[in-house]
């Protein structure tokens, strides 16, 4: 009996097969030849149970960002229509010319480090062992003592962003503030934004037929991630979104007074003697709740939206206590 | 310090196929080296190192495809070659590579000018290294610009004192004399764990409440006792233990004050936090606006209905009587 090959070992030998193999391998001469593969083969009998392992290893290289093509050779008879499986070398080694100096590493991986203990550490984690395969070190770091963090507490995220990657059209609840029922939301996904600390997504509304942008933490539902795909956006749609908001956030503005030495004047940042400012939101709801921890301590001028908003989640901080 | 889990599954696969590209253009590396390069044990690398020789493939047969120096290996030395012409470490995921970039992006508002420079560059750099040339499924927008951010990451990086005008939580302003050691975000806010040299004790200060930051003499390092990542918030002999709720919207609120609390799901979670200061848990609470709610002890509850009432305008004894 052969040894058992792990999942690990056998990716790596589909890869190296399909990488050295100048003219693809057909699914068959997988299953001969590749280790992981070949010892459960058996030719001429019923190996349903390779192609389902084939399938879902197909689908882990792609994760993995390892490109494969599957062709059908010209050259096939009619009836001999079999794919052949290969990787470009192209399309898998890191690309020529393009070099990293110790400094960029120490960068990387701080940047990396970003994502520690959050939903993304560990492919942040393997894009380091890419990195270092390069060979360059990180130089001696003038970073030590920085942590910034990263947080991905939304449960929608990884599943977005899957949905993202493969294209593929989703649905989920979405709850807007002051509402009590869902909607039901059907969008092709474009990207997730993080802004000012927010998990944003953007994508096309097919209900409401125009990009429309979703507040992760209001998805109140799992994400149903369906088996359609979709064209990805036409390249600066996703830009054009973001700077919409951007425009949207610069037409709306609050004016707030403080109390001099207060922590909300500590916290905006305000001059010596100045009492009032002036504030863009993207959000009223957030804004609201940004305002919050300092509540006793300001009074909203302007928009009156706002100072209802204040009060009403004052009455139900009130009520949760009574 | 090489870390002590062992790696498995697609994490095994992507450091093979790292460690491949690495080995294959780092000939004769001492193991130990290699090792520290890659931040994993010499166990996992020997284990690894010896799987990657056995990979046989297609018309290759084991010990064809690459060919391992067993005997430099017994004197701890890596020498790998590879029959084909497989010459590169593997480009990254986009998965990975937007795990990187909203890394760096995060990072940038922390930056001086030189080091935005690097950021641009390798920006640009992680954009061709992905995989697909697909556009990245998530990203960080930058933050904007912060004065006191970057003089206090300046402190940190060239171990100089801080000197600053400092709002407490009880709402004292005083000058501190601070010997900065590391700076740590949660959500949007900003935190310097550090010595106060006018207290003479370690704190934690929150940069928002910090004012007229001015960088004075280096000091010599000092080791800070708590040096655990996640202690920024440190349980006290007088803390009371609170008991929260806290609906999915606002679960950001574990994230920050109990990190190492794991959360999942879409439903509503009971959590118990240690808090020092009752005076300060309605400012907490608010910001939630109801979807955090103190369930004990009574004192708490009354804390943050106090709170809320006081912003609303009203005493408690008027609330009583409604």
């Amino acid at each position: 009996m052969p040894e058992r090959i792990d999942l690990s070992e056998r990716l790596f030998n589909l890869t190296c097969a399909l990488l050295v193999s100048s003219n693809g391998l057909s699914k068959a001469e997988i299953f001969a030849t590749v280790q992981g593969y070949k010892e459960s083969f058996r030719s001429g009998e019923d190996n349903s149970a390779l192609n389902r392992m084939f399938e879902r290893d197909k689908v882990l290289l792609t994760e993995a960002g390892i490109a494969w093509r599957s062709f059908i050779p010209k050259e096939a008879m009619e009836d001999n229509q079999e794919y052949r499986y290969l990787i470009a070398n192209e399309d898998f080694a890191w690309p020529k010319g393009v070099n990293l100096n110790a400094k960029q590493v120490a960068l990387l991986n701080l940047a990396a480090q970003v994502w520690a203990k959050a939903s993304l550490s560990a492919d942040a984690n393997r894009a380091l062992h890419r990195i270092r395969a390069m060979g360059e070190t990180s130089s001696a770091s003038s970073f030590i003592g920085i942590a910034p963090r990263i947080r991905t507490h939304d449960p929608a995220f990884l599943p977005l962003s899957t949905a993202i990657e493969s294209g593929s059209r989703v649905s989920f609840d979405y709850l807007k503030p002051g509402e009590t029922q869902p909607t039901v939301r059907n969008i092709e996904p474009w990207s997730l934004q993080n802004i000012g600390g927010q998990w944003l997504l953007i994508g096309f509304d097919l209900d409401r037929d125009e990009p429309r942008n979703f507040l992760l933490r209001r998805v109140i539902s799992e994400i149903d991630i369906q088996d359609v795909s979709f064209d990805p956006p036409v390249n600066g749609e996703v830009n054009k979104a973001l700077t919409e908001l951007e425009r949207h956030k610069s037409t709306q503005v609050a004016i707030i007074r403080v109390e001099p030495s207060s922590a909300a004047w500590f916290h905006f940042d305000l001059s010596s003697g100045q009492t009032e400012f002036n504030i863009n939101y993207m959000d009223l709801h957030l804004l609201a709740e940004e305002l919050m921890e300092f509540v006793d301590e300001i009074e909203v001028i302007s928009p009156s939206s706002l100072i209802e908003l204040i009060n009403y989640n004052l009455e139900r901080v009130c009520d949760a206590h009574a | 310090m090489p870390r002590s889990s062992s790696l498995s599954g697609t994490d095994r696969y992507n450091f093979m196929l790292a460690l491949t590209g690495y080995l294959i253009t780092h000939r004769q590396q001492r193991i130990e080296e290699v090792a520290k390069h890659f931040d994993v044990s010499e166990k996992e690398i020997r284990s690894a190192v010896v799987t990657i020789s056995l990979s046989g493939v297609g018309m290759y047969r084991p010990d064809e495809l690459f060919f391992l120096d067993y005997d430099l290996l017994e004197d701890g030395i890596l020498d790998l070659s590879f029959a084909p012409t497989l010459e590169s470490a593997p480009r990254l995921s986009t998965r990975q590579a937007a795990a990187i970039a909203s890394g760096l992006a995060l990072l940038l508002e922390l930056m001086d000018s030189s080091d935005r420079q690097e950021i641009d560059a390798l920006l640009s750099i992680l954009g061709i290294a992905a995989a697909g040339q697909q556009q990245l499924p998530f990203m960080v927008q930058p933050n904007r610009d912060d004065a006191d951010l970057a003089i206090v990451r300046q402190a940190v990086a060239e171990q100089r004192i801080i000197r600053c005008s400092y709002r407490n939580s009880a709402g004292e302003v005083t000058e501190r004399e601070i010997e900065p050691g590391r700076l740590e975000s949660r959500e949007s806010n900003w935190f310097l764990k550090g010595f106060c040299l006018t207290n003479q004790e370690e704190r934690v200060f929150r940069l928002d409440r910090m004012r007229e930051i001015e960088l004075s003499n280096q000091f010599s390092t000092r080791e800070l006792t708590s040096r655990s990542e996640e202690g920024l918030y440190q349980v006290g002999d007088t803390d009371t233990e609170v008991l929260f709720e806290v609906d999915p919207e606002a679960f950001s609120l574990i994230a920050d004050f109990k990190p190492e609390h794991y959360i999942s799901g879409n439903k509503s979670v009971q959590v118990k936090i240690s808090i020092g200061q009752l005076d300060n848990l309605g400012r907490i609470v608010a910001r939630y606006s109801g979807k955090v709610r103190v369930l004990a002890p009574a004192v708490a509850r009354q804390a943050v209905r106090e709170f809320a009432l006081s912003a609303l305008g009203r005493s408690p004894e008027q609330a009583l009587a409604e």
